[in-house]
Protein backbone atom coordinates (compact mmCIF):
# COMPACT_ATOMS: atom_id res chain seq x y z
CA UNK A 1 0.00 0.00 0.00
CA UNK A 2 1.65 3.05 -0.97
CA UNK A 3 0.35 6.40 0.20
CA UNK A 4 1.26 9.63 -0.10
CA UNK A 5 0.52 13.70 0.66
CA UNK A 6 -0.06 15.59 -2.41
CA UNK A 7 -0.82 19.79 -2.64
CA UNK A 8 -2.33 20.81 -5.71
CA UNK A 9 -4.73 23.49 -7.26
CA UNK A 10 -3.87 26.73 -7.90
CA UNK A 11 -0.84 28.11 -5.82
CA UNK A 12 -0.94 23.96 -4.42
CA UNK A 13 -3.09 24.91 -1.47
CA UNK A 14 -5.26 22.17 -1.60
CA UNK A 15 -4.14 19.37 0.68
CA UNK A 16 -4.76 15.76 -0.30
CA UNK A 17 -3.64 11.75 -0.02
CA UNK A 18 -2.93 10.21 -2.84
CA UNK A 19 -3.33 6.04 -2.57
CA UNK A 20 -2.17 4.30 -5.55
CA UNK A 21 -3.31 0.73 -7.12
CA UNK A 22 -1.21 -1.98 -5.50
CA UNK A 23 -0.83 -3.40 -8.64
CA UNK A 24 0.22 -0.77 -11.60
CA UNK A 25 -3.32 0.69 -12.80
CA UNK A 26 -3.98 0.42 -16.38
CA UNK A 27 -5.29 3.74 -18.40
CA UNK A 28 -8.49 1.79 -18.58
CA UNK A 29 -9.64 2.21 -14.87
CA UNK A 30 -11.14 5.46 -13.75
CA UNK A 31 -9.32 7.09 -11.12
CA UNK A 32 -11.34 7.35 -7.96
CA UNK A 33 -11.79 11.10 -5.82
CA UNK A 34 -13.65 10.80 -2.74
CA UNK A 35 -15.14 14.42 -1.76
CA UNK A 36 -15.62 15.70 1.70
CA UNK A 37 -18.78 16.02 3.43
CA UNK A 38 -19.69 18.61 5.47
CA UNK A 39 -17.10 20.15 7.01
CA UNK A 40 -15.50 16.36 8.02
CA UNK A 41 -12.07 16.56 7.02
CA UNK A 42 -11.12 14.03 3.47
CA UNK A 43 -10.69 10.91 6.07
CA UNK A 44 -14.65 10.38 6.06
CA UNK A 45 -17.22 9.98 8.58
CA UNK A 46 -15.91 7.60 10.52
CA UNK A 47 -12.49 7.22 8.58
CA UNK A 48 -14.56 5.76 5.80
CA UNK A 49 -12.73 7.43 3.19
CA UNK A 50 -9.53 6.02 4.09
CA UNK A 51 -10.73 2.65 4.15
CA UNK A 52 -12.89 3.00 0.88
CA UNK A 53 -9.39 4.64 -0.45
CA UNK A 54 -7.06 1.35 0.22
CA UNK A 55 -9.68 -1.27 -0.47
CA UNK A 56 -9.54 0.27 -3.88
CA UNK A 57 -6.15 0.20 -4.02
CA UNK A 58 -6.05 -3.29 -3.46
CA UNK A 59 -8.77 -3.87 -6.22
CA UNK A 60 -6.81 -1.81 -8.76
CA UNK A 61 -8.24 1.66 -8.60
CA UNK A 62 -5.93 4.78 -7.38
CA UNK A 63 -7.82 7.40 -5.19
CA UNK A 64 -7.34 10.68 -4.16
CA UNK A 65 -9.09 11.98 -0.78
CA UNK A 66 -8.51 15.61 -0.33
CA UNK A 67 -9.75 18.83 1.46
CA UNK A 68 -12.00 21.46 -0.12
CA UNK A 69 -10.14 25.03 0.56
CA UNK A 70 -11.45 25.99 4.29
CA UNK A 71 -11.59 22.32 5.48
CA UNK A 72 -9.77 19.78 7.14
CA UNK A 73 -5.65 21.14 6.21
CA UNK A 74 -6.37 23.10 2.81
CA UNK A 75 -6.30 26.85 3.49
CA UNK A 76 -9.44 29.47 3.18
CA UNK A 77 -9.79 30.60 -1.07
CA UNK A 78 -9.42 34.09 -1.30
CA UNK A 79 -11.07 34.42 -4.46
CA UNK A 80 -15.01 35.67 -4.42
CA UNK A 81 -16.45 31.74 -5.62
CA UNK A 82 -19.02 30.85 -3.61
CA UNK A 83 -18.56 26.93 -2.28
CA UNK A 84 -20.50 25.10 -5.11
CA UNK A 85 -18.16 26.84 -7.59
CA UNK A 86 -15.07 26.42 -5.82
CA UNK A 87 -15.84 22.96 -5.06
CA UNK A 88 -16.56 22.05 -8.65
CA UNK A 89 -13.46 23.41 -9.42
CA UNK A 90 -11.07 21.73 -6.80
CA UNK A 91 -12.64 18.25 -7.88
CA UNK A 92 -11.61 19.07 -11.18
CA UNK A 93 -8.03 19.77 -9.62
CA UNK A 94 -7.87 16.94 -8.22
CA UNK A 95 -9.19 14.75 -11.37
CA UNK A 96 -5.71 16.86 -12.89
CA UNK A 97 -3.60 15.82 -9.91
CA UNK A 98 -4.56 12.25 -9.99
CA UNK A 99 -4.54 12.16 -13.72
CA UNK A 100 -1.22 13.58 -14.32
CA UNK A 101 0.06 11.14 -11.28
CA UNK A 102 -0.88 7.84 -12.70
CA UNK A 103 -2.55 8.14 -15.98
CA UNK A 104 -6.27 8.05 -15.32
CA UNK A 105 -8.28 9.69 -17.62
CA UNK A 106 -11.55 8.80 -16.36
CA UNK A 107 -12.74 9.32 -12.97
CA UNK A 108 -15.42 8.23 -10.64
CA UNK A 109 -16.49 10.48 -7.97
CA UNK A 110 -17.88 9.93 -4.33
CA UNK A 111 -19.23 11.61 -1.52
CA UNK A 112 -22.07 11.96 1.14
CA UNK A 113 -24.31 14.43 1.40
CA UNK A 114 -22.87 17.72 0.39
CA UNK A 115 -20.14 15.62 -1.10
CA UNK A 116 -22.55 13.77 -3.21
CA UNK A 117 -24.12 17.50 -4.57
CA UNK A 118 -21.01 18.46 -5.83
CA UNK A 119 -19.65 15.38 -6.91
CA UNK A 120 -23.12 15.79 -8.70
CA UNK A 121 -22.24 18.83 -10.08
CA UNK A 122 -18.56 18.18 -11.06
CA UNK A 123 -19.94 15.20 -13.38
CA UNK A 124 -22.61 17.91 -15.12
CA UNK A 125 -19.71 19.80 -16.43
CA UNK A 126 -16.85 17.39 -16.68
CA UNK A 127 -17.22 14.81 -19.25
CA UNK A 128 -14.43 12.60 -17.34
CA UNK A 129 -16.54 11.73 -14.99
CA UNK A 130 -17.80 8.42 -15.80
CA UNK A 131 -19.07 7.03 -12.64
CA UNK A 132 -21.00 8.56 -9.36
CA UNK A 133 -21.05 6.84 -6.04
CA UNK A 134 -23.77 8.91 -3.93
CA UNK A 135 -24.32 8.13 -0.21
CA UNK A 136 -27.46 9.78 0.28
CA UNK A 137 -27.63 11.97 -2.73
CA UNK A 138 -31.19 14.36 -3.17
CA UNK A 139 -33.95 12.55 -3.75
CA UNK A 140 -37.80 13.29 -3.99
CA UNK A 141 -40.87 11.78 -2.08
CA UNK A 142 -43.11 9.70 -4.09
CA UNK A 143 -46.85 8.94 -3.65
CA UNK A 144 -45.61 5.19 -2.34
CA UNK A 145 -43.05 7.06 -0.42
CA UNK A 146 -46.41 8.94 1.67
CA UNK A 147 -48.01 5.48 1.54
CA UNK A 148 -44.97 3.32 3.48
CA UNK A 149 -44.37 6.61 5.95
CA UNK A 150 -48.34 7.38 6.79
CA UNK A 151 -50.28 4.46 5.87
CA UNK A 152 -49.76 2.30 8.83
CA UNK A 153 -50.51 5.80 11.03
CA UNK A 154 -53.85 6.11 8.96
CA UNK A 155 -54.78 2.86 9.89
CA UNK A 156 -54.57 3.85 13.59
CA UNK A 157 -57.12 5.93 15.04
CA UNK A 158 -54.42 8.23 17.78
CA UNK A 159 -52.69 8.75 14.74
CA UNK A 160 -55.69 11.59 13.74
CA UNK A 161 -55.82 12.98 16.64
CA UNK A 162 -51.62 14.22 15.92
CA UNK A 163 -51.05 17.62 13.66
CA UNK A 164 -50.69 16.05 10.16
CA UNK A 165 -49.76 19.36 8.54
CA UNK A 166 -46.18 19.34 10.53
CA UNK A 167 -45.04 16.39 9.10
CA UNK A 168 -44.27 17.63 5.51
CA UNK A 169 -41.87 19.94 5.37
CA UNK A 170 -40.12 21.80 3.02
CA UNK A 171 -37.17 19.95 0.25
CA UNK A 172 -34.49 22.16 2.69
CA UNK A 173 -32.40 20.04 3.93
CA UNK A 174 -31.32 20.29 7.35
CA UNK A 175 -27.99 19.26 6.36
CA UNK A 176 -26.43 22.19 5.66
CA UNK A 177 -22.58 22.81 7.13
CA UNK A 178 -23.28 23.47 10.95
CA UNK A 179 -22.37 25.92 13.05
CA UNK A 180 -18.78 25.62 15.10
CA UNK A 181 -19.62 25.62 18.67
CA UNK A 182 -17.78 28.76 19.29
CA UNK A 183 -17.35 31.34 16.75
CA UNK A 184 -13.91 31.36 15.13
CA UNK A 185 -12.43 34.70 14.61
CA UNK A 186 -9.35 33.03 12.60
CA UNK A 187 -9.61 34.43 8.81
CA UNK A 188 -7.49 31.52 7.79
CA UNK A 189 -10.48 29.09 9.62
CA UNK A 190 -13.30 30.33 8.13
CA UNK A 191 -15.90 27.68 6.88
CA UNK A 192 -17.19 27.69 3.43
CA UNK A 193 -20.86 28.41 3.59
CA UNK A 194 -23.06 25.79 2.63
CA UNK A 195 -26.92 25.17 2.47
CA UNK A 196 -28.39 22.25 1.28
CA UNK A 197 -31.38 23.11 -0.61
CA UNK A 198 -32.60 20.25 -3.26
CA UNK A 199 -32.60 20.97 -6.90
CA UNK A 200 -35.88 21.32 -8.23
CA UNK A 201 -37.56 17.69 -9.54
CA UNK A 202 -36.94 19.17 -13.38
CA UNK A 203 -33.49 20.31 -12.74
CA UNK A 204 -32.69 17.25 -11.02
CA UNK A 205 -34.10 15.07 -13.97
CA UNK A 206 -32.74 17.37 -16.63
CA UNK A 207 -29.49 16.98 -15.21
CA UNK A 208 -29.51 12.99 -14.81
CA UNK A 209 -30.79 13.09 -18.14
CA UNK A 210 -27.63 14.49 -19.77
CA UNK A 211 -25.79 12.19 -17.57
CA UNK A 212 -27.37 9.29 -18.75
CA UNK A 213 -26.69 10.17 -22.37
CA UNK A 214 -23.35 9.80 -21.74
CA UNK A 215 -23.78 6.49 -20.32
CA UNK A 216 -22.74 7.37 -16.83
CA UNK A 217 -22.60 4.53 -14.44
CA UNK A 218 -24.39 5.71 -11.16
CA UNK A 219 -24.36 4.34 -7.59
CA UNK A 220 -26.35 5.58 -5.04
CA UNK A 221 -26.63 4.37 -1.00
CA UNK A 222 -29.30 5.87 1.12
CA UNK A 223 -29.43 5.73 4.84
CA UNK A 224 -31.77 5.67 7.66
CA UNK A 225 -30.78 8.92 8.30
CA UNK A 226 -32.42 10.54 5.53
CA UNK A 227 -35.61 9.09 6.00
CA UNK A 228 -37.79 12.54 5.93
CA UNK A 229 -36.67 12.35 2.04
CA UNK A 230 -36.26 8.51 1.58
CA UNK A 231 -38.11 5.30 3.09
CA UNK A 232 -38.23 2.39 0.14
CA UNK A 233 -35.26 1.00 -1.89
CA UNK A 234 -36.20 1.55 -5.72
CA UNK A 235 -37.60 5.08 -4.73
CA UNK A 236 -34.88 6.91 -6.60
CA UNK A 237 -35.68 4.91 -9.84
CA UNK A 238 -38.96 5.10 -9.25
CA UNK A 239 -38.88 9.14 -9.29
CA UNK A 240 -36.02 9.06 -11.92
CA UNK A 241 -37.37 6.85 -14.38
CA UNK A 242 -37.83 8.50 -17.32
CA UNK A 243 -34.09 10.01 -17.36
CA UNK A 244 -32.87 6.24 -18.79
CA UNK A 245 -31.01 5.43 -15.90
CA UNK A 246 -32.14 1.67 -16.42
CA UNK A 247 -29.52 -0.41 -16.53
CA UNK A 248 -26.88 2.31 -15.41
CA UNK A 249 -28.04 2.95 -11.50
CA UNK A 250 -27.71 0.48 -9.17
CA UNK A 251 -30.12 1.40 -6.00
CA UNK A 252 -28.97 0.45 -2.10
CA UNK A 253 -31.10 1.05 0.76
CA UNK A 254 -29.80 0.74 3.94
CA UNK A 255 -32.29 1.77 6.93
CA UNK A 256 -30.76 0.63 9.92
CA UNK A 257 -27.59 2.98 9.02
CA UNK A 258 -27.49 6.80 10.53
CA UNK A 259 -26.88 9.39 7.88
CA UNK A 260 -22.67 9.13 8.72
CA UNK A 261 -23.10 5.16 8.96
CA UNK A 262 -21.87 4.96 12.63
CA UNK A 263 -22.90 1.44 13.11
CA UNK A 264 -19.45 -0.87 12.11
CA UNK A 265 -22.08 -3.87 10.14
CA UNK A 266 -23.61 -1.10 7.80
CA UNK A 267 -20.33 0.63 7.44
CA UNK A 268 -18.98 -2.99 6.23
CA UNK A 269 -21.95 -3.30 3.92
CA UNK A 270 -21.37 0.03 2.51
CA UNK A 271 -18.01 -0.69 1.88
CA UNK A 272 -19.20 -3.95 0.15
CA UNK A 273 -21.23 -2.45 -1.85
CA UNK A 274 -19.37 0.26 -3.62
CA UNK A 275 -16.18 -2.00 -4.29
CA UNK A 276 -18.62 -4.62 -5.67
CA UNK A 277 -19.96 -1.39 -7.76
CA UNK A 278 -16.30 -0.56 -8.70
CA UNK A 279 -15.21 -4.37 -9.86
CA UNK A 280 -18.35 -4.69 -11.96
CA UNK A 281 -18.66 -1.57 -13.47
CA UNK A 282 -14.89 -0.56 -14.01
CA UNK A 283 -12.81 -3.32 -13.90
CA UNK A 284 -11.96 -5.15 -17.07
CA UNK A 285 -10.71 -8.18 -15.43
CA UNK A 286 -13.89 -8.56 -12.99
CA UNK A 287 -15.92 -8.31 -16.16
CA UNK A 288 -14.18 -10.83 -18.03
CA UNK A 289 -14.19 -13.32 -15.62
CA UNK A 290 -18.10 -12.75 -14.97
CA UNK A 291 -19.18 -12.68 -18.48
CA UNK A 292 -16.53 -16.56 -18.71
CA UNK A 293 -18.37 -17.97 -15.40
CA UNK A 294 -21.95 -16.90 -17.01
CA UNK A 295 -20.81 -18.59 -20.22
CA UNK A 296 -19.86 -21.97 -17.90
CA UNK A 297 -23.55 -21.69 -15.97
CA UNK A 298 -24.98 -21.68 -19.64
CA UNK A 299 -22.77 -24.76 -20.97
CA UNK A 300 -22.95 -27.08 -17.54
CA UNK A 301 -26.71 -25.78 -17.68
CA UNK B 1 2.82 24.25 6.70
CA UNK B 2 4.14 21.06 5.26
CA UNK B 3 1.81 18.13 5.65
CA UNK B 4 4.09 14.50 5.23
CA UNK B 5 4.16 11.06 6.40
CA UNK B 6 7.29 9.84 8.77
CA UNK B 7 8.06 6.84 10.37
CA UNK B 8 8.94 3.43 9.44
CA UNK B 9 7.66 2.20 6.13
CA UNK B 10 5.18 -0.24 8.06
CA UNK B 11 3.97 2.07 10.52
CA UNK B 12 4.10 5.33 8.92
CA UNK B 13 2.56 7.91 10.55
CA UNK B 14 0.37 11.18 9.18
CA UNK B 15 2.00 14.59 10.22
CA UNK B 16 1.44 18.08 9.76
CA UNK B 17 4.49 20.20 10.59
CA UNK B 18 3.83 23.66 11.50
CA UNK B 19 7.26 26.02 11.00
CA UNK B 20 7.30 29.33 13.39
CA UNK B 21 5.17 32.12 10.93
CA UNK B 22 7.18 35.68 10.93
CA UNK B 23 10.33 36.66 12.17
CA UNK B 24 10.33 35.00 16.07
CA UNK B 25 11.62 31.50 16.11
CA UNK B 26 11.54 30.71 19.63
CA UNK B 27 13.52 27.66 19.37
CA UNK B 28 10.98 25.73 21.08
CA UNK B 29 8.99 22.60 19.96
CA UNK B 30 5.56 21.62 20.41
CA UNK B 31 4.17 18.00 19.89
CA UNK B 32 -0.06 17.78 19.48
CA UNK B 33 -1.45 14.95 20.74
CA UNK B 34 -5.00 14.00 19.67
CA UNK B 35 -7.79 11.87 20.84
CA UNK B 36 -9.64 8.97 19.75
CA UNK B 37 -13.00 8.17 17.60
CA UNK B 38 -15.14 10.39 16.95
CA UNK B 39 -13.28 12.72 19.70
CA UNK B 40 -10.54 12.74 16.89
CA UNK B 41 -12.61 13.81 14.20
CA UNK B 42 -14.40 16.52 16.26
CA UNK B 43 -11.45 17.95 17.10
CA UNK B 44 -9.42 17.99 14.16
CA UNK B 45 -10.25 21.37 12.96
CA UNK B 46 -8.97 22.72 17.13
CA UNK B 47 -6.00 21.26 16.61
CA UNK B 48 -5.42 22.99 13.35
CA UNK B 49 -6.28 26.30 15.08
CA UNK B 50 -4.17 25.46 17.89
CA UNK B 51 -1.23 24.42 15.65
CA UNK B 52 -1.92 27.49 13.58
CA UNK B 53 -1.77 29.96 16.73
CA UNK B 54 1.21 28.51 18.03
CA UNK B 55 3.25 29.02 15.35
CA UNK B 56 2.19 32.68 14.46
CA UNK B 57 3.71 32.80 18.20
CA UNK B 58 7.10 31.26 17.04
CA UNK B 59 6.72 27.75 17.79
CA UNK B 60 7.81 24.76 15.46
CA UNK B 61 4.61 22.66 16.01
CA UNK B 62 3.87 18.75 14.88
CA UNK B 63 0.63 17.67 15.12
CA UNK B 64 -0.26 13.86 13.96
CA UNK B 65 -2.13 11.12 13.66
CA UNK B 66 -1.90 8.13 16.08
CA UNK B 67 -1.31 4.56 14.18
CA UNK B 68 -4.91 3.14 13.14
CA UNK B 69 -6.31 6.21 13.47
CA UNK B 70 -6.99 9.58 10.61
CA UNK B 71 -4.45 9.16 7.85
CA UNK B 72 -1.88 6.94 9.69
CA UNK B 73 -1.45 3.81 8.40
CA UNK B 74 -3.33 0.39 10.12
CA UNK B 75 -6.85 0.04 10.80
CA UNK B 76 -9.07 1.29 13.03
CA UNK B 77 -8.81 -1.80 15.04
CA UNK B 78 -5.07 -1.82 15.25
CA UNK B 79 -5.32 1.23 17.55
CA UNK B 80 -3.86 0.48 20.71
CA UNK B 81 -2.37 2.53 24.08
CA UNK B 82 0.84 0.64 23.58
CA UNK B 83 1.29 1.55 20.04
CA UNK B 84 0.40 5.02 20.90
CA UNK B 85 3.37 5.62 23.12
CA UNK B 86 5.78 4.07 20.60
CA UNK B 87 3.80 6.78 18.15
CA UNK B 88 4.79 9.66 20.75
CA UNK B 89 8.42 8.51 20.83
CA UNK B 90 8.52 8.67 17.21
CA UNK B 91 7.01 11.73 16.79
CA UNK B 92 9.05 13.78 19.34
CA UNK B 93 12.21 12.47 17.88
CA UNK B 94 10.30 13.40 14.33
CA UNK B 95 9.91 17.40 15.55
CA UNK B 96 13.26 17.52 17.27
CA UNK B 97 15.18 16.12 14.17
CA UNK B 98 13.19 18.44 11.75
CA UNK B 99 13.49 21.76 14.52
CA UNK B 100 16.94 20.68 15.79
CA UNK B 101 15.43 20.76 19.07
CA UNK B 102 17.08 19.28 22.40
CA UNK B 103 13.68 19.28 24.36
CA UNK B 104 9.81 19.87 22.82
CA UNK B 105 6.54 20.17 25.18
CA UNK B 106 3.30 18.40 24.54
CA UNK B 107 0.04 19.29 24.37
CA UNK B 108 -2.81 16.23 24.53
CA UNK B 109 -6.81 16.65 24.50
CA UNK B 110 -8.58 13.89 26.17
CA UNK B 111 -6.79 10.33 25.79
CA UNK B 112 -4.58 12.51 23.82
CA UNK B 113 -3.54 14.24 26.85
CA UNK B 114 -3.28 10.76 28.86
CA UNK B 115 -0.81 9.33 26.22
CA UNK B 116 1.84 12.34 26.57
CA UNK B 117 1.85 11.60 30.42
CA UNK B 118 2.52 8.13 30.53
CA UNK B 119 4.73 8.40 27.31
CA UNK B 120 6.78 11.38 28.09
CA UNK B 121 6.10 12.52 31.49
CA UNK B 122 9.24 10.68 32.10
CA UNK B 123 11.72 11.56 28.82
CA UNK B 124 14.39 14.10 29.81
CA UNK B 125 13.80 15.58 26.07
CA UNK B 126 10.03 16.59 27.58
CA UNK B 127 9.82 19.80 29.25
CA UNK B 128 6.54 20.89 29.55
CA UNK B 129 3.29 18.88 29.23
CA UNK B 130 -0.31 20.40 28.58
CA UNK B 131 -3.34 18.24 29.61
CA UNK B 132 -6.51 19.04 28.04
CA UNK B 133 -9.76 17.91 29.18
CA UNK B 134 -7.57 14.64 30.16
CA UNK B 135 -9.10 11.49 30.10
CA UNK B 136 -7.77 10.15 34.34
CA UNK B 137 -9.78 6.80 34.24
CA UNK B 138 -9.18 4.94 31.37
CA UNK B 139 -12.53 2.51 33.29
CA UNK B 140 -14.74 5.47 33.83
CA UNK B 141 -14.22 6.56 29.88
CA UNK B 142 -14.60 3.06 29.10
CA UNK B 143 -17.83 2.49 31.32
CA UNK B 144 -19.24 5.77 29.57
CA UNK B 145 -18.53 4.39 26.31
CA UNK B 146 -19.79 0.99 25.96
CA UNK B 147 -22.39 2.16 28.34
CA UNK B 148 -25.13 -0.89 29.39
CA UNK B 149 -23.52 -3.10 27.16
CA UNK B 150 -22.13 -6.62 27.48
CA UNK B 151 -19.57 -7.40 25.37
CA UNK B 152 -18.09 -10.66 25.38
CA UNK B 153 -14.31 -11.00 25.95
CA UNK B 154 -13.45 -11.41 22.65
CA UNK B 155 -15.62 -8.88 20.95
CA UNK B 156 -15.45 -5.89 18.97
CA UNK B 157 -17.97 -3.42 19.41
CA UNK B 158 -18.87 -0.34 17.65
CA UNK B 159 -18.57 3.07 19.71
CA UNK B 160 -19.56 6.39 17.99
CA UNK B 161 -18.84 4.78 14.45
CA UNK B 162 -15.26 3.14 15.78
CA UNK B 163 -14.15 0.46 16.89
CA UNK B 164 -13.57 -0.84 20.32
CA UNK B 165 -11.71 -3.98 20.76
CA UNK B 166 -10.79 -6.67 23.91
CA UNK B 167 -7.45 -5.42 23.62
CA UNK B 168 -8.31 -1.21 23.75
CA UNK B 169 -10.86 -2.18 26.89
CA UNK B 170 -8.38 -4.15 27.81
CA UNK B 171 -5.63 -1.13 28.05
CA UNK B 172 -8.19 1.44 29.01
CA UNK B 173 -9.20 -0.89 32.04
CA UNK B 174 -5.97 -0.20 33.41
CA UNK B 175 -4.95 3.23 32.22
CA UNK B 176 -5.16 5.75 35.41
CA UNK B 177 -3.32 8.99 35.69
CA UNK B 178 -3.64 9.04 39.44
CA UNK B 179 -1.26 5.91 39.08
CA UNK B 180 1.52 8.07 37.55
CA UNK B 181 4.65 8.65 39.26
CA UNK B 182 7.37 7.85 37.48
CA UNK B 183 7.92 11.80 36.35
CA UNK B 184 11.28 14.16 35.82
CA UNK B 185 11.57 17.71 35.30
CA UNK B 186 8.51 18.39 33.44
CA UNK B 187 6.09 21.20 34.06
CA UNK B 188 2.01 19.89 34.24
CA UNK B 189 -0.58 22.47 32.84
CA UNK B 190 -3.90 20.87 33.39
CA UNK B 191 -6.56 22.61 31.46
CA UNK B 192 -10.18 21.96 31.73
CA UNK B 193 -13.43 23.17 30.23
CA UNK B 194 -15.22 22.51 33.16
CA UNK B 195 -14.83 20.80 37.28
CA UNK B 196 -15.78 17.05 37.52
CA UNK B 197 -15.09 14.60 39.84
CA UNK B 198 -12.29 12.86 37.54
CA UNK B 199 -10.18 15.63 37.98
CA UNK B 200 -10.43 16.17 41.39
CA UNK B 201 -9.35 12.95 42.36
CA UNK B 202 -6.10 13.86 39.79
CA UNK B 203 -5.59 17.04 41.96
CA UNK B 204 -5.14 14.99 45.22
CA UNK B 205 -3.16 12.28 43.43
CA UNK B 206 -1.05 14.27 41.90
CA UNK B 207 -0.52 16.43 45.29
CA UNK B 208 -0.08 13.62 47.49
CA UNK B 209 2.95 11.60 45.01
CA UNK B 210 4.48 15.47 44.97
CA UNK B 211 4.00 15.95 41.14
CA UNK B 212 4.29 19.55 40.56
CA UNK B 213 1.66 20.82 38.31
CA UNK B 214 -0.75 23.85 37.58
CA UNK B 215 -4.51 23.79 37.03
CA UNK B 216 -6.70 26.14 35.17
CA UNK B 217 -10.40 26.12 34.65
CA UNK B 218 -11.37 27.86 31.43
CA UNK B 219 -15.36 27.71 31.28
CA UNK B 220 -15.40 26.55 27.15
CA UNK B 221 -17.39 23.63 25.18
CA UNK B 222 -15.90 20.29 26.18
CA UNK B 223 -18.45 17.75 24.64
CA UNK B 224 -15.93 15.82 22.87
CA UNK B 225 -17.64 12.69 22.54
CA UNK B 226 -20.89 13.35 20.30
CA UNK B 227 -21.53 12.55 17.01
CA UNK B 228 -24.63 14.06 14.71
CA UNK B 229 -25.32 13.93 11.09
CA UNK B 230 -22.84 16.04 10.63
CA UNK B 231 -19.39 15.47 12.93
CA UNK B 232 -19.59 18.85 13.69
CA UNK B 233 -16.31 20.41 15.27
CA UNK B 234 -15.68 21.81 18.06
CA UNK B 235 -13.17 24.63 18.44
CA UNK B 236 -13.62 26.23 22.07
CA UNK B 237 -11.59 29.35 21.57
CA UNK B 238 -11.23 30.65 24.84
CA UNK B 239 -9.28 27.70 25.96
CA UNK B 240 -7.10 27.59 23.02
CA UNK B 241 -6.40 31.22 23.13
CA UNK B 242 -5.40 29.93 27.52
CA UNK B 243 -3.43 27.36 26.08
CA UNK B 244 -1.55 29.50 23.80
CA UNK B 245 -1.14 32.14 26.02
CA UNK B 246 0.59 30.23 28.53
CA UNK B 247 3.36 28.63 26.27
CA UNK B 248 3.88 32.36 25.80
CA UNK B 249 3.65 33.80 29.23
CA UNK B 250 5.90 31.11 30.57
CA UNK B 251 7.58 29.28 27.84
CA UNK B 252 10.78 29.42 25.68
CA UNK B 253 11.83 33.74 24.43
Amino acid sequence: MRERVVRFGKGASLVGIQTDAVSAQSEERPGVILVNSGILHRVGACRLHVRLARALAEKGFSTLRFDFSGIGDSPVRRDDLVFEESAVLEIQEAMDSLGASNGARTFVLMGLCSGADMAFRAAQVDARVVGLGLLDPWVYRTPFYYWKRYGPRLMSASAWTESFQARFGSSRDPNSFPQIANEENDQELELPTYVREFPTRQEAEADLRRLMKRNLQLCCVFSGGQSEHYNYEGQFRSVFRATGLEGRLKEIFQPSADHIFTDLVEQEKLLCTLLGWMSCQFDPSSREEMRMSASEVRQAG
Amino acid sequence: MNAFFFGSSERSLFGVYHPPQGKTDRKAGIVLCCPMGQEYMRSHRAFRQLANLLSRKGYHVLRFDWFGTGDSMGGSSEFSVRSCLDDLDVAIMELRDNAELEQVSLVGLRLGASFAVLGGGARSDVDRIVLWDPVVSGARLLASLVGDRQPRSDETIGVLGFPLTPMMRNELSGLNLGDFSEFSAVDFSVFVSDESSEYETLKQEWRRAGIPFEYSRVPAAGNWNEVDNFGSALVPQELIGAIVESFVEGGAQ
